[in-house]
């Protein structure tokens, strides 16, 4: 038993070290390593019933999230995990249930109140495998996520629009290439400063015979008015329909206020976080990188009279989007408290 | 599972294949083990005499022990092996190994401790790895003290490039741009570097030592290279990727001690070894720094503060057992345990580790306080570094100081300009300290070994004070001095918060000021006391001793103006050094009792403007630093005016000279009276001339 701890705590281990050497990248594959992870633990892991088995996750997952504080995404797979041992300990019991009343009434599901409240205690023999086949659908639907969203552009981007977006997100440009196939039009890059990610963006929106142009941080407030539509990606999407976006979102979202433009938001399911923003300083929230992009160390004297900081992140309210594009289609910001219900259970929002 | 593992990763890295650098990375870890060796002692005891108690790898740094940020460096560097080599406190190295989360199973890094107890240089510790032969192949050399977030591979693999084109390259050292006026390079590493900059490869190595004011660089460096570079902005990240020739080189060349003799070595025999080093330049993101003495100490605390060494930052998870701390705005980092009084506020730059609690009215900034402290009512701590279980009285004044662990002060203690004290000191009630190391009990002469040049004063039963001791001591012994008083934590005067950050810079400038005599000077002027105190204890003849200060002159190769200058500067402290002469009257009795004798030496060397000028200059740089000429400074002019050492229109020159600084003024001002006398003695006999 102790080698399988130990096995989980070594794999844990490489995952974290990855993530911190930059091998893993991207909220996606992030995502779909922690699942993995989980996963080991569902299989592995000394457990009997759901009670026990939620013990084991919660705390693995509390490991996860205290270690990679800034990757909101595992701690939302822990969640959806959580989830799926929850709503399948519910079937299996009640698919027992129904073979004594296999009728199931309207009146019965607004009385069942009360044995919902359940302590997951009870043994149930083929919860491990049923488990493991819903996590595998879940898996699935990870995998196609991307696709998904990406099928969804022919109705968002007509022709000869001008749209612009900022930095490199993997999902909006997989967007525009897809958009691209059935439809001509522009695209317009911010490079976000300091790390410059746009310019990669464009070379390879570039290579896809896309219209591209790419400006300065500082042109987005002048360019705006020509924009029909911007569309960006996402770090996270908060409880409230907020965003933690890369640094630059959130005068890209006030410049397209100010000119009426629509911001379209390419969120997969994995991103909606159940936090909130709980203060507009930056504890927990932000994440402030080395100052090096923003003054160089060998500019000498000038480095300890000034504090320099490099955040990545930007805030957005939810008033400034206008629509979120997941998986499973376009949802307002107001919405996305449902899409949370549905996706996490309440007592998981803290691991 | 962990070839599940792996095999996992490299489906991964396929899938996004068109990373090159990763891949890179990958196959250089599929071709061996990347080995690091990391000298845990750096042998030369910038942090002494707090190393008696705790080795120099286990000072903490924003509240995390140097050895844990070299660590975890490493592994994320994908570091795979690393050997430690530890001489004097292996003990507790190894305690702190086994504690650590290097030693759990599922560690990815392996680490092997080595010890050596004799081991006393970096030459050593290479001749004992060259002798138990666990090098196999290219490694990373570092010491046990550095912080950094530098990615090794990249380096690792620029070396095995060079190798390629090469085949005697034996070490690549990796340097760091760091501007002109900015704390971050270490006294100690001043160099210049030539480099042939087409390929990178090292020319020459001058060290700047302090007061150094020329190098010298032979036809023949750049006769056979295009295009050279020479290089004074970098600073020394003490990284080297070295290859397997390097430990036998070490045992071939019994002299090689420390990196720096190493590399002379290599370079001035580069036919005969046949051995090439190169350089490498880090790109502006990366950052590694090796902390050797205080004031390391101080600008890498600020640099992790200022997050140059992100990640390695005190809110970011890396150290597993510490819950991370809150960044707030002001780059003020707090943990969620700390209790703050009421009143007190904390102004900017600060880290307060867990559990510690801040009384009211207290005043932080610029400082690091650790774990478990206990601070009382109206404190005002200042650019100091307090480490952990520290419980400091209410109404102390702390700044540019560091507190060691568990140390206990009483109320009203000030500290200031680089005090240090060491772990485990107990200071009573009001007591002020200036400049002072303080240890927690009498250190041994074995613990000493060969620094016996301090003189310990009991403050109380755990607290010493180390002073110099004066007999002892001798110029030779000056960087021994700098150890001691130096300390760099804001050496130069007056802690006003206006000044503080250009005091930092400022006193860079003043330590290649405030020290200097460059050694033969120094030599020449303690020879010179030395002659004329036996002169006036034994009468003897002037003639004789200006005979003796000649011939000391032509010995230490002094020019004559400098040799005026130190003549008359020693003239002026011999009074203050034979008698207890501390007030100015009681000086001048004195200096006119010995001018008696030496009034000959004074008329031999002060002869022309220039030497009344040099004569001025020595006066003016006495009565700065010393109290009782200052006072007595106009009378000692009359004095010397009386006796017709001084001219008139010298000293109305020299009087009009003046700089801006406020020392200069405060001296021109004491001096005003005689001026005055001096100019209406002048109209006076000019009227008396007219008439």
């Amino acid at each position: 038993m102790a080698k399988n701890s130990n096995k989980t705590e070594e794999n844990r281990n490489k995952f974290i070290n990855d993530i911190k050497q930059g091998k893993v990248w991207g909220s996606y594959d992030i995502a779909f390593n922690t699942v993995n992870l989980l996963k080991d633990v569902i299989v592995n892991g000394d457990w009997q019933t759901a009670q026990e088995l939620m013990v084991l996750i919660t705390a693995e997952g509390r490991k996860l999230t205290r270690s990679l504080p800034m990757q909101a995404s595992v701690g939302n797979m822990v969640r959806r995990v959580l989830k799926i041992i929850r709503e399948e300990y519910v079937a299996t019991q009640q698919n027992k249930q129904e073979d004594v009343d296999a009728q199931e009434s309207l009146h019965k599901i607004v009385t069942s109140e009360g044995d919902v409240v359940d302590d997951y205690s009870k043994l149930l023999p083929d919860l491990r495998s049923s488990i493991m086949e819903h996590i595998g659908e879940f898996e699935m639907e990870l995998e196609t996520s991307a696709d998904n969203i990406a099928q969804q552009a022919r109705q968002h981007i007509h022709s000869n629009e001008i749209i612009m977006t900022l930095g490199k997100s993997a999902s909006v440009e997989a967007f525009l290439k897809k958009a691209a196939t059935e439809r001509k039009f522009e695209v317009i890059v911010a490079e976000c400063a300091p790390f410059c990610r746009g310019h990669e963006l464009a070379v390879s929106l570039g290579k896809s015979k896309i219209e591209t142009t790419v400006i300065a941080d500082s042109a987005i407030f002048a360019i705006m008015s020509r924009v029909n539509k911007v569309i960006i990606g996402t770090h996270t999407v908060m409880a409230n329909g907020g965003l933690r976006a890369v640094c630059g979102s959130h005068i890209v979202a006030l410049a397209a206020k100010h000119y009426s433009v629509p911001v379209i938001v390419l969120a997969p399911m994995y991103k909606l976080s159940p936090q909130y923003l709980c203060s507009y300083d930056q504890d927990a929230f932000n994440s402030f990188v080395s100052p090096e992009g923003v003054l160089k160390y060998s500019d000498g004297a000038i480095l300890s009279k000034v504090h320099v900081y490099n955040p990545v992140f930007d805030y957005v309210p939810p008033e400034l989007v206008t629509l979120f594009i997941s998986n499973t289609g376009g949802h307002a910001p107001s919405y996305v408290y449902r899409l949370l219900s549905e996706l996490y259970h309440p007592d998981d929002h803290d691991l | 599972m962990r070839i599940d593992g792996s095999t996992f990763m490299l489906v991964l890295m396929s899938k996004r294949a068109s990373k090159g650098l990763k891949n890179s990375a990958e196959t250089l870890q599929k071709e061996d083990v990347v080995q690091a060796v990391v000298i845990v002692d750096s042998f030369k005891g910038g942090f002494h005499p707090i190393t008696y108690f705790i080795p120099a790898a286990l000072v903490p740094v924003v509240n995390t022990p140097l050895l844990d940020y070299t660590l975890e460096w490493l592994a994320l560097s994908s570091v795979q092996e690393v050997i430690l080599f530890c001489s004097s406190h292996a003990d507790l190295i190894k305690e702190h190994i086994r504690k650590s989360k290097w030693n759990e199973l599922a560690s990815a890094m392996v680490i092997t401790v080595m010890v050596s107890e004799t081991c006393r240089s970096l030459g050593d510790a290479m001749r004992d790895l060259d002798a138990k032969a666990v090098i196999r192949s290219d490694f990373i050399l570092v010491f046990g003290d550095m912080v950094g977030n530098v990615n090794l591979l990249p380096i690792l693999e620029h070396h095995r490039k060079l190798q390629k084109q090469d085949k005697g390259v034996v070490m690549t050292m990796v340097y760091k741009e760091a501007g002109h006026g900015y704390c971050s390079r270490s006294v100690d590493d001043k160099a210049v570097l030539t480099v042939d900059s087409s390929t990178g490869r090292v020319l020459l190595h001058n060290k700047m030592k302090v007061g150094t004011k020329r190098i010298n660089i032979p036809l023949e460096t750049y006769s056979d290279c295009p295009q050279v570079e020479l290089r004074y902005d970098l600073q020394d990240t003490h990284v080297a990727v070295c290859s397997p020739a390097v430990p036998p080189l070490f045992s071939d060349n019994f002299d090689f001690q420390t990196r720096d003799d190493f590399v002379r070595g290599l370079l001035m025999n580069e036919e005969i070894l046949g051995s090439t080093i190169y350089w490498y330049k880090l790109d502006e993101a990366q950052y590694a720094a090796h902390v050797s003495n205080w004031q390391m100490y101080q600008s890498v605390s600020h640099d992790i503060i200022y997050r140059w060494v992100y990640p390695f930052v005190p809110d970011s998870p890396f150290i597993q057992d510490v819950e991370p701390y809150v960044f707030l705005r002001h780059n003020v980092y707090k943990q969620k345990s700390v209790r703050l009084g009421k009143g007190c506020l904390l102004e900017e730059d600060i880290v307060i580790g867990e559990n510690t609690s801040v009384g009211e009215n207290t005043h932080i900034s610029h400082s690091v306080v650790g774990k478990y402290c206990h601070i009382g009512k109206n404190v005002t701590i200042y650019k100091s570094y307090i480490w952990d279980n520290v419980v400091i009285g209410d109404n102390c004044h702390i700044s540019c100081a560091v507190v060691g662990h568990d140390s206990k002060l009483g109320t009203g203690v000030r500290l200031c300009k680089g005090s240090v004290l060491s772990p485990g000191v107990v200071l009573p009630s009001d007591i002020h300290l200036d400049a002072n190391i303080v240890v927690c009990g009498p250190l041994h002469r074995k613990q000493s070994l060969d620094h016996d040049v301090y003189k310990q004063e009991k403050l109380a039963e755990k607290a010493y004070r180390l002073l110099l001791d004066e007999t002892e001591y001798d110029s030779e012994d000056s960087g021994q001095a700098q150890k001691l008083c130096g300390l760099w934590l804001g050496t130069s005067g007056g802690d006003s918060e206006s000044e503080s950050e250009e005091e930092l810079s400022a006193s860079n400038e003043t330590s290649d000021r405030a020290s200097p005599v460059p050694d033969d000077t120094y030599l020449f002027f303690s020879e010179v006391m030395d002659s004329l105190t036996r002169g006036y204890d034994d009468k003897l003849h002037p003639d004789n001793l200006i005979l003796e200060i000649n011939s000391s002159r032509y010995a230490y190769n002094v020019s004559v103006r400098e040799v005026n200058y130190f003549v008359v500067k020693a003239l002026l402290s011999l009074p203050i050094q034979a008698r207890s002469a501390d007030s100015a009257p009681k000086y001048l009795k004195e200096f006119n009792k010995m001018l008696q004798d030496f009034l000959p030496i004074l008329q031999n060397y002060v002869r022309n403007s220039d030497a009344q000028h040099d004569c001025l200059q020595a006066l003016e740089d006495m009565a700065s630093s010393t109290d009782t000429l200052h006072d007595g400074l106009s009378k000692l002019l009359h004095l010397l005016y009386e006796k017709d050492i001084l001219a008139e229109d010298i000293i109305m020159k020299w009087y009009n000279s003046g700089d801006e600084n406020s020392t200069s003024t405060a001296l021109r001002k004491q001096v005003a009276p005689f001026i005055q006398w001096l100019k209406e003695a002048d109209e006076e006999s000019d009227e008396s001339d007219s008439d």
